[in-house]
């Protein structure tokens, strides 16, 4: 027969999980959870690239609008082969493309390397080193692996509340507020630390491919000045635009020097959009 | 993170991967990285 595990055992399973799942950012010394195999996490995001581009979205095929993109994506991926994520860079099979959508001032990117670009983003970045800021920044997400990092923490999150709710005899009101408590205490800090990570090494990245990083402080500028009401930053997924600002004024100094001692690349103006 | 914008095509293959039925409940709300939560200019 068999016999109940103790609780100290199931105590111990559940730390020794978080301890084996756990790795630390190169560049941060940031401690992330991940519970996800580097295999799986790709393998997901090669799914659901495919998908997504098999979808009712238009893909540009305009030169004038593709050409600047994937040289970017290029030199931002060949200083990403020089970095401390050399290998992960070189093994990810890269991928960009252009998605017509003039209204949408956004970019993102699935694990494994697969980056999408709104035509949207083009005013906002308005010149090359201004697109290399925001295509730096996704690339250092499937970099850093953030997307296992969230599944990972909204796995673990999940059980947790679930655990609690049986454990504790929480009825379902009690259940929704914990969540909600899980999200603004938890999940929504550490998915800011996520993008101000992938600002941080983006910006290094860029200026290592020889883009000036100070074009990223402008391009978070004609971000703020083009929004519409954003919501409070504890409630946001991403820092405010002006804690954005005031980061990377911070790090320009390492950024600058970085960028002095790389090969220059082209910085034209990206093209306007064809709807305005 | 914060959901994509309704134009941002959110991708359904979790319905049909292997992955444990956690992992599907939480994976379509965290794959996409987005650089920023702003949906439209004013």
């Amino acid at each position: 027969m068999h016999s109940p595990c103790p609780p100290h055992m199931l105590i111990l399973s559940v730390l020794l999980t978080l301890v084996v799942g756990c790795a630390m950012n190169p560049y941060t010394n940031r401690l992330q959870l991940l519970l996800i195999s580097e295999e799986e996490e790709i393998n997901m995001g090669r799914r659901a690239w495919a998908e997504s581009l098999s979808r009712n979205v238009t893909i540009s095929h305009d030169p004038a609008q593709v050409d600047p993109v994937r040289r970017i994506t290029q030199r931002i991926i060949e200083a990403a082969k020089q970095s401390k994520y050399a290998e992960r860079a070189k093994a990810f099979e890269w991928d960009v493309n252009v998605i017509e959508a003039d209204d949408i001032p956004n970019a993102w990117v699935l694990p494994g390397g697969k980056i999408a670009i709104y035509t949207g983003i083009f005013p906002i970045a308005k010149k090359e080193s201004g697109l290399a800021a925001i295509i730096g920044h996704e690339v250092v997400h499937a970099l850093a692996r953030h997307g296992a990092e969230r599944v990972s923490q909204r796995s673990v999150s999940s059980v947790g509340v679930s655990l609690a709710s049986v454990f504790l005899g929480m009825n379902p009101a009690a259940g929704q507020l914990a969540n909600l408590a899980l999200a603004g205490g938890v999940l929504l800090p550490f998915s800011r630390s996520h993008e101000s990570e992938a600002d941080y090494i983006g910006l290094l990245l860029a200026a290592r491919a020889g883009y000036d990083p100070e074009e990223s402080i402008r391009v978070w500028r004609r971000m703020s000045h083009g929004s519409k009401g954003s919501r409070p930053e504890f409630l946001s997924t991403h820092p405010s635009h002006d804690t954005r600002i005031a980061d990377l004024t911070e790090w320009m100094p390492e950024a600058l020097a970085i960028y002095k001692q790389s090969q220059k690349a082209p910085d034209a103006a990206l093209p306007p959009l064809r709807s305005r | 993170m914060m959901p994509p914008t309704a134009k941002t095509p959110r991708p359904s293959f979790l319905r049909t991967q292997e992955s444990s039925l956690l992992l599907r409940a939480v994976a379509s709300q965290s794959l996409i990285l987005e650089v920023s939560p702003v949906a439209c200019l004013g």
